[in-house]
């Protein structure tokens, strides 16, 4: 994909409507900056920013082209973390693809090529014979004459090379080098502003995915992996002060840490990480050991490795939360300056922000849930002593009233017996409590196995309808074909809820609709459903009853909420947690006053062939 | 006959009261809901000597509720209270309120019905103690009014 459009910069050298703007460049921008534009270029900031900026570039190329009386112009781009330049676009002629996908490693100086030269020493390299240039790498056989420019951003960092080549003999002098520099300085221009617009996109995107987090590990693991990207880093750590307030622990880094051992520690105020937590300000710094307040007590690389190193704060509502920190490795041998701008600088610190801002929240969500669980325990052990309480109550008169009839002289055997039988269905009706408090517990053990749905669905249905009463039962299956892993006694249960609450609601009779079908992609995204391959099967279970207040919605799953003043209100919280645990979803979409309406989605395990008419129990026994 | 009327929203526990406190030689309705409970409340004629309330059923005020309507209904009805599981606070609102006692449902080793019946009936002493004695009271203001007339007439030229 990354050839067929960096081939297509070829051909649009002929294609003037094109350059006119009277066709999009590229006719389907995606907009997440996780897309990349060329399989060679990992970076996915630069990817993206070469998306915004490739019209541009490539008009720049060609211009080049023409000013230059050249053959073919190339743009290169640093690949920082493989240390190698990688071509991004291309004008000119008879470029093939293995020539549009080369790599040129950025080796030492007297081993480098002319183009890893420019890149490495960001001075302009001119050649009138190749064949007598030792720094010459042949990519085209036709090639004599080549110059390369540095392309140079605004902090004086050579981010790629602008190289020319010709089959003349001495095509570029001192003239065609001072035409080709604003080219060249334009396109560092593009790329700078493209740059800007990507990381200002992906700290955009950033903000959203953290705050879509609420577990902090993950929160913490994103943040790192996004500074690593974003700066263009060899790693990216995060280190989070202890509740005593003195001790910075290592929490998450984009590399994978050492394995083993205590996790790394520093104290307030020691060395440049401890600095940056104690005094709340960044640092931003070449060689680390050159800096007075450096110790070296945690490094992602050997010390003298490193070339750059900028930690920040991460400030939450009630101070320093901890520091973010970004290095950069030196490169061996070549005297780059790879060190971090204060652009770079500014955006770490909006990285730490929100960062500070997503964990504030986690931490917020997280004592939030813990009372709210604490509340359901609470409403839990309440409903429970109700239930419990009252059943144990009317057991008690029975008792009372056993002990009366059998103390009187020539007792009734009727009427002991018609007690004991009282006594016999409230101890079942105990055991039925602490049945459904155990269906609660139990509802993610799953046995599963493989049936066509259809009629699975219609055997269990008329199983678990009540019987005897007014309310009137339609199946209408339409999923011909779709496979279900289920457990079928787990989905009895749920089927059997869902069937008495329908026919609780209506009293005076109605109808149930229970129908299954294929759920449209469409369908799938409007429930919020991951897409998979082999689609998901639903099943629509309908009444005519006075529908789901809208209040009650948002609880009507959660456990011991309940709209009745008997039962312990887990029944649909149990229907819940076994449907979840299918790897499915259920919700309530019905209008209030029209009826319940539930969708219970189930991921389809196959298509096939719709099993031959029998029983579909039959195997269960 | 006294007059008994039996609140809960559990058909086992009011099937047992019933049961239990028309024994005693008391005529017992019962009410499964606070709405029901209040038309019986206003309905008895003459009302109700002592109600028997749970003390949560529809919401966590309804033993509150019935116990104002009963005593709006007939200020010497007695109110007892049922607690499925001890809340000292709300019993105590209750108690302050005018509820002659409460009682847990669920006390181990205690057979709640006895305690319960015999509660029952010192409730309806109570209330007949208390009617007797605003008879008397009234006996008394009348005599009193009475008096005071003749006394006055005397007076009058």
């Amino acid at each position: 994909m990354s050839r067929l459009r960096l081939g297509r910069s070829r051909i649009c050298m002929s294609e003037p409507l094109e350059r006119a703007g009277l066709l999009p460049a590229t006719t389907d921008e995606p907009e997440e900056p996780s897309v990349s534009l060329n399989g060679e270029l990992s970076d996915q900031v630069a990817a993206v920013a070469l998306r915004l900026s490739e019209t541009l570039l490539r008009q720049i190329l060609e211009e080049s082209v023409a000013a230059a009386g050249a053959k073919r112009a190339a743009l290169l781009f640093i690949h920082h973390l493989r240390r190698e330049l990688t071509v991004v676009l291309a004008a000119g002629e008879e470029w093939t693809p293995e020539a549009l996908s080369s790599r040129i490693p950025i080796l030492p100086v007297e081993r480098q090529s002319i183009t890893a030269y420019v890149a490495a020493t960001g001075q302009p390299y001119r050649t009138g014979d190749v064949s007598r240039d030792h720094r010459y790498r042949m990519i085209f056989e036709d090639v004599v004459s080549e110059l390369a420019l540095p392309v140079v951003d605004s902090h004086g960092r050579v981010v790629g090379v602008l190289d020319v080549d010709s089959p003349r003999r001495d095509a570029f002098g001192e003239q065609e080098q001072a035409i080709l520099m604003p080219f060249a300085e334009k396109a560092a221009t593009v790329w700078d502003l493209a740059m800007h617009q990507a990381r200002e996109r992906a700290l955009l995107a950033i903000s959203r995915d953290l705050s879509a987090l609420t577990d902090p590990k993950d929160i913490m693991r994103k943040a790192v992996d996004i500074g690593a990207h974003i700066l263009r880093a060899d790693d990216c750590s995060l280190f989070l002060l202890e509740p005593d307030g003195k001790t910075l622990s290592f929490l998450a880094s984009h590399r994978p840490p050492q394995p083993g051992g205590p996790a790394p520690t520093y104290q307030l105020g020691e060395g440049l990480t401890g600095w940056v937590a104690e005094h709340r300000e960044p640092v931003r710094t070449g060689d680390p050991r050159r800096d007075p307040r450096w110790r070296g007590v945690v490094s992602e690389f050997p010390p003298e490795e490193i070339e750059a190193y900028l930690g920040v704060p991460v400030l939450g509502r009630d101070g320093c939360l901890g520091v973010l920190r970004v290095v950069r490795r030196r490169w061996p041998s070549v005297d780059f300056r790879n060190r971090f701008s204060p652009h770079e600088q500014g955006i770490l610190v909006t990285l730490a922000s929100h960062l500070g801002v997503a964990l504030d929240n986690a931490r917020l969500v997280e004592r939030l849930m813990i009372t709210e669980r604490m509340a359901a325990w609470g409403d839990m052990s309440a409903r429970a002593a109700h239930m419990l309480g009252n059943t144990v109550f009317a057991l008690k008169g029975h008792l009372n009233e056993l002990e009366y009839v059998t103390a009187v002289e020539g007792a009734h055997a009727d009427s002991a017996r018609d007690l004991l039988g009282q006594l016999r269905s409230g101890i079942t009706r105990l055991e039925e409590i602490l049945q459904e408090f155990k269906e609660f517990v139990m509802t993610s053990r799953l046995t599963p196995s493989e049936h066509a749905l259809d009629p699975l669905l219609e055997a269990l249905m008329k199983e678990v309808f009540p019987r005897g009463t007014k309310v009137t039962l339609k199946i209408v299956p339409n999923a011909p074909g779709a496979y279900v892993q289920v457990d079928v006694n787990k989905l009895r249960r749920c089927l059997n809820e869902l069937a008495e609450n329908a026919v609780h609601v209506q009293p005076e009779g109605g109808s149930v609709t229970v129908s299954t079908s294929i759920a449209s992609a469409d369908e799938a995204a409007a429930l919020g459903l991951a897409s998979r391959s082999q689609g998901w099967a639903r099943i629509d279970v309908t009444d005519e009853g006075p529908g789901i207040a809208r209040e009650h919605r948002g609880k009507m799953f959660t456990p011991f909420f309940t709209t009745r003043s008997q039962g312990m209100g887990l029944g649909l919280s149990i229907v819940k947690g076994i449907i979840d645990s299918h790897g499915g979803l259920i919700t309530e979409i019905g209008a209030p006053g029209h009826g319940a309406h539930f969708v219970i989605a189930l991921p389809i395990s196959r298509m096939g062939e719709p099993p031959p008419a029998q029983h579909p129990l039959a195997e269960e026994g | 006959m006294n007059r008994l009327l039996v609140v809960d929203d559990e058909e086992e526990v009011l099937v047992t009261l019933e049961r239990r406190l028309t024994r005693e030689g008391y005529q017992v309705d019962v009410a499964a809901t606070e709405e029901e409970a209040k038309r019986l409340i206003w309905e008895a004629e003459p009302a109700y000597d002592v109600v028997i309330t749970d003390m949560l059923m529809e919401g966590p005020t309804t033993g509150l509720e019935i116990l104002r309507e009963t005593l709006a209904r007939d200020v010497f009805s007695e109110v007892i209270v049922l607690t499925a599981y001890a809340n000292v606070v709300n019993a105590v609102e209750c108690m302050r309120r005018g509820a002659f006692d409460y009682v847990e449902k669920n006390m181990p080793g205690v057979d709640t019905f006895e305690l319960l019946s015999l509660k029952v009936a010192q409730a309806v002493d109570r209330r007949q103690s208390s009617v007797a004695t605003v008879r008397r009271l009234n006996r008394l203001a009348r005599l009193a009014e009475a008096e005071g007339s003749q006394r006055g007439s005397t007076r009058v030229p």
